[in-house]
């Protein structure tokens, strides 16, 4: 047996994973390597020191002490993560379509953006098309009324965004 | 494995349990985990950056981190090395800012209950000053020594699980830990009796 095989198998021994034969092969080499048996005994002695040395207790109850500050706070969740970070480039997507003066018609010329969002579009074009025509005919004010608002909402979701966006990134920051 | 090494507190499928609840979010599996490391994790520490004081914080410091990070830890692999090594850089930031300074052995009979101490005061003496030596020889190893030191013959940990921890290749940890062996048999050969 080489003296790697055995320093392989002193650690192995003392992991408790040897069989019969390797105990007695190992045994068989220490007895004749001055080497390999002051190994033996360093890690011998190495054993006997911590089990002369107790471990101890903590002075304080750690785990108190972490409950109180885990109370403070709560962890970063992916799925909340995600969601505003979704918001956020929904918010940036709106905010240079706005700042751009283009259309949607306008990105929907772009292939890949028309193939995700067309089918999309028709579907909530289906469903808000009674809405529109309820209000049309209600009152074409309210569409005056909502050309108006959508610049200030569209502000105001961009700046929520953005805001979600520091705080959650504030909290990485931290975590790091 | 030998009887240095001290068994895990909790079987390891029941530990696997409270991780995968952890990771889900739940705070009380999080919360028992914490009760099952503490007093392992903070002898760590102690041993690491010496002092007790010091050490109560970088545990506590170690487990908050653990749980704001719970959700990138990878459920199905060891829990140990993934909170010690957490634990393990906490250490070694303190070192950086605060060197040791206070030798172990002052604190570590302090307050020790007498029942512990032997019958006899020549006894207890000797005892008293065995583990001075043992703390003294633990403390003086370079800290990548002491760190391998502290997790094989400490806490009984693989080889394996020593190098993820540490972050170092599996033949530096088996490196290291020969040379802290070799250290540690130079300053005790003579003081402790070794079957």
């Amino acid at each position: 047996m080489t003296c790697d095989k055995a320093t392989m198998l002193l650690e192995r021994r003392w992991d408790g994973a040897l069989n019969g034969e390797e105990e007695r092969a190992l045994d068989d080499h220490i007895r004749d390597c001055e080497t390999c048996a002051a190994e033996a005994q360093a890690i011998a002695l190495a054993d006997a020191a911590f089990l002369a040395i107790p471990e101890e207790d903590p002075p304080v109850d750690i785990t108190a002490l972490v409950r109180e500050r885990l109370a403070e706070e709560s962890p970063a969740e992916p799925r909340r993560l995600w969601f505003w970070i979704g918001a956020v480039l929904v918010s940036a997507l709106a905010a240079m379509t706005w700042r751009s003066g283009l259309s949607p018609a306008t990105w929907m010329q772009i292939p890949a953006v028309a193939a995700v969002a067309s089918p999309i579009t028709h579907i909530v074009a289906d469903w808000l098309r009674p809405v529109g025509l309820a209000c049309a005919a209600v009152s074409p004010a309210l569409v005056t009324l909502a050309k108006w608002a959508a610049a200030p909402v569209a502000l105001e979701v961009i700046a929520l965004g953005l805001w979600m966006a520091r705080r959650n990134s504030g909290q990485i920051a931290r975590q790091s | 494995m030998t009887t240095a090494a001290r068994p895990p507190a909790v079987p390891a499928i029941q530990e696997e349990s409270l991780v995968r609840q952890a990771v889900a979010g739940r705070a009380q599996a999080f919360d028992v985990l914490v009760e099952c490391y503490q007093r392992r994790l903070y002898n760590y520490c102690y041993r690491m950056v010496g002092n007790a004081e010091d050490a109560c914080d970088v545990t506590q410091e170690a487990f908050v981190r653990a749980y704001r990070n719970i959700a990138t830890f990878r459920v199905g692999e060891p829990f140990a090395p993934w909170l010690y090594r957490i634990a393990h850089n906490l250490c070694i930031d303190h070192l950086r800012r605060k060197p040791n300074t206070l030798s172990l052995d002052v604190e570590m009979d302090e307050g020790r209950d007498p029942k512990d101490r032997c019958a006899g005061p020549e006894d207890a003496a000797q005892e008293s000053e065995t583990r001075r030596l043992i703390n003294a020889a633990i403390a003086d190893l370079p800290e990548k020594y002491r760190s391998v030191m502290l997790l094989r013959h400490g806490r009984g940990m693989p080889l394996e699980e020593i190098a993820e921890t540490l972050g170092i290749p599996l033949n530096t940890v088996k490196v290291h830990l020969h040379r802290a062996r070799e250290q540690m048999r130079q300053r005790l050969d003579g003081v402790l009796e070794v079957r």
